[in-house]
């Protein structure tokens, strides 16, 4: 396990003095990050800290004042068809009349071309997509009628239908059933597993140190960043998260020195 | 007669059409508001045009339209850029300013003969006797030509970038990060729907254009599964709108274009009463189902699954509840054999237990048979 982490040394993605601003005041301050291949990453920090922005930064939404990304040692414009991003949940309206199958066709429309209509082998492929994840019988179903769960599994078969390498999700955990957590986080150890590179914007502490490979801790600037074992320590998330530490991360915190103190036991 | 009636009748439905397909996109991207701005701030440019040709029947009167129609969807979008103001608001500050333009300059011309009354609402009537001649042949009424021609690009646009436009309504950051462009679609649509506007608003009038924009693709939204069948329907209810406009005009003996707004009216009240899932009859009924389902399994919680059962008056009492909301939940459990009657008693049934089991019930509390035993 250990040994291809780190055999994986190319970058899947490389941030260098990336400098963000909404206005006035910037959201991400001079940010050098460099994020390995084949890989499951979660970023974490406190709300507005920026992390929605990087990955938004990282496809193009938002344009830097300072800095540049590559993907895979390229700008993202040459690199489009390898990367599939997947905002957040809530950033869409699911009254949009249509079923669940279209959405996830909306994952091919970037190889179809402008112009082309999709065919029956692309809806074949969809229908696939939906399959892996558990809910093709939800093919028909309209997307106002699926429960928060189900429209994050959509949106995550809409991202496989991409067949991308580089899978960019803005916390695809938010307002999730546990079942759909465990379906999620197994299909992205398969991505993993086949090399495909996996970055998450997290907010469950609990489950960083378990389910993740790296980690990117955010607060407008990195505070740390590495593999889970040495950056997703007590002191780096103190400093991430300050005196706005929740019980919740406390909670994390105290896992964390449990499963430390157990590693060093054996 | 009859061929100025089927002129009319032509140029109604087009017009209706027309507005009504580029409205369900307008809808989708919950702009529909940008077809109220844009057909008012068209005011200028129309009169800026009458004050050089001294006609409002003149080409010239489109190509000012479309240019104030252009410059209003600009403004609107460098001020909500800046960020200083939400998009709702920046079209609401544009068109109101370039209205207020328009009507200084219709005041300025009113001693000449510009007519607010037909720029506002529109002279359908007149449509049939303004006629494009083409050597020795008569080829229709101008404005069926002028809306035909937007219907017809509007068409165009739809069906070649359907897909595109879809992915761009429905989750645009999502199809910015896939290279398909929103903001060049964003403007795609902008532009058509300033076109729209200009060639409909001779007709059905400036305001009427806005009902013709909104009303069918709302009545189709609330009727479609899904986009295609929603734009579909959308303009063939837009033409029915506009044909069966006509008919009923000449019965109440009134303007054309209110007849029109007014069946368009009717169109959408029946659209949110009856239409299936989202309308309101479908949603009472379905919040009526839910409630009688949760009062017949609360009723179940209290029903002993062994003889001799209980004794409906008693379990009445118990749960608290009306006659009729009663009767009702023992009609459903019996309905759906989730309890027995035996001797005017009622006893749950298997399948009760588990209906129950799925519930979230305190575990910790006594199922009624255990209740039943307790008090013997």
């Amino acid at each position: 396990m250990s040994q291809r982490r780190t055999a994986a040394t190319t970058a899947a993605i490389e941030v260098h003095d990336l400098t963000v601003s909404y206005g006035a005041k910037p959201v991400l301050w001079d940010v050098d990050v460099l994020i390995p291949a084949g890989q499951i990453v979660a970023i974490v920090g406190p709300n507005g800290a920026g992390k929605s922005t990087l990955l938004k930064a990282i496809v193009g939404l938002v344009r830097p004042l300072t800095g540049w990304i590559k993907v895979f040692d390229a700008p993202f414009e040459q690199r489009r068809a390898w990367v599939a991003y997947v905002p957040q949940r809530e950033s869409v309206d699911w009254d949009f009349p249509t079923d669940a199958l279209d959405v996830v066709m909306m994952g091919l429309y970037g190889q179809i071309g402008w112009f082309r209509r999709p065919s029956r082998e692309h809806r074949q492929r969809a229908l696939q997509c939906l399959e892996q994840l558990g809910i093709a019988h939800l093919a028909q179903r309209q997307i106002s009628q699926l429960s928060g769960g189900q429209q994050q599994r959509v949106f995550l078969a809409r991202a496989l239908a991409q067949n991308p390498k580089l899978y960019l999700l803005d916390e695809p955990f938010a307002g999730v059933d546990a079942a759909t957590e465990d379906t999620i986080f197994r299909i992205l150890r398969q991505l993993r597993d086949q090399g495909r590179t996996v970055v998450v914007v997290h907010h469950d502490l609990q489950t960083v140190a378990d389910r993740f490979d790296y980690v990117v801790l955010l607060n407008l600037r990195l505070i740390a960043a590495g593999p889970v074992e040495e950056a997703f320590t007590a002191e780096n998330l103190q400093r991430t998260y300050g005196g706005r530490l929740t019980a919740l991360a406390y909670a994390a915190e105290t896992l964390l020195r449990r499963d430390v103190a157990r590693e060093s036991q054996r | 007669m009859i061929v100025e009636e089927f002129y009319l009748l032509l140029v109604a439905a087009t017009v209706a059409a027309n507005c009504a397909l580029i409205g369900s996109l307008l809808l989708l991207r919950k702009m529909v508001l940008l077809g109220d701005a844009l057909s008012h701030a068209m005011l200028p440019g129309i009169v800026v045009a009458f004050a050089i040709t001294g006609s409002l029947e003149s080409a010239g009167v489109l190509l000012g339209a479309s240019i104030f129609g252009l410059l209003a969807v600009a403004l609107i979008e460098r001020l909500a850029h800046t960020r200083l103001l939400e998009q709702d608001a920046a079209i609401g500050v544009v068109f109101t300013g370039l209205f207020a333009l328009g009507v200084l300059g219709v005041s300025y011309y009113r001693s000449v003969d510009l007519d607010l009354d037909c720029i506002l609402f529109g002279n359908i009537e007149l449509t049939p006797f303004d006629l494009v001649h083409w050597g020795g042949l008569t080829l229709g009424p101008r404005a069926f030509w002028v809306n035909a021609a937007t219907l017809a690009g509007n068409a165009l646009l739809t069906t070649l970038l359907f897909k595109e436009l879809k992915v761009s309504a429905f989750d645009p950051e999502f199809a910015h990060a896939q290279g398909l462009r929103p903001r060049l679609l964003h403007y795609l649509v902008m532009i058509a729907a300033a076109m729209t506007c200009v060639a409909a608003f001779s007709s059905v009038g400036a305001i009427l254009v806005v009902a013709m924009l909104a009303v069918p693709p709302a009545a189709a939204y609330l009727w479609s599964r899904s986009m295609a069948r929603m734009v579909v329907w959308s303009v063939l209810l837009g033409a029915a709108i506009g044909l069966v406009g006509y008919p009923v005009a000449y019965a109440i003996n009134c303007s054309v274009a209110g007849a029109i707004a007014l069946v368009s009216g009717i169109c959408l009240v029946f659209a949110i009463t009856l239409a299936p899932d989202r309308g309101l009859l479908a949603r009472w009924w379905a919040w009526r189902q839910a409630r009688l389902r949760t009062h017949a399994l609360l009723l179940l919680t209290h029903l002993p699954s062994r003889p001799p059962g209980v004794a409906l008056t008693e379990l009445r009492q118990r749960l608290g509840l009306s006659e009729r909301v009663f009767e009702a939940a023992v009609r459903y459990v019996q309905q759906h054999g989730l309890a027995e009657r035996h001797h005017g008693r009622l006893i749950a049934t298997e399948a009760a237990g588990r209906e129950l089991a799925d519930l979230p019930l305190d575990p910790s509390a006594q199922r009624a048979d255990e209740r039943e035993q307790a008090q013997r």
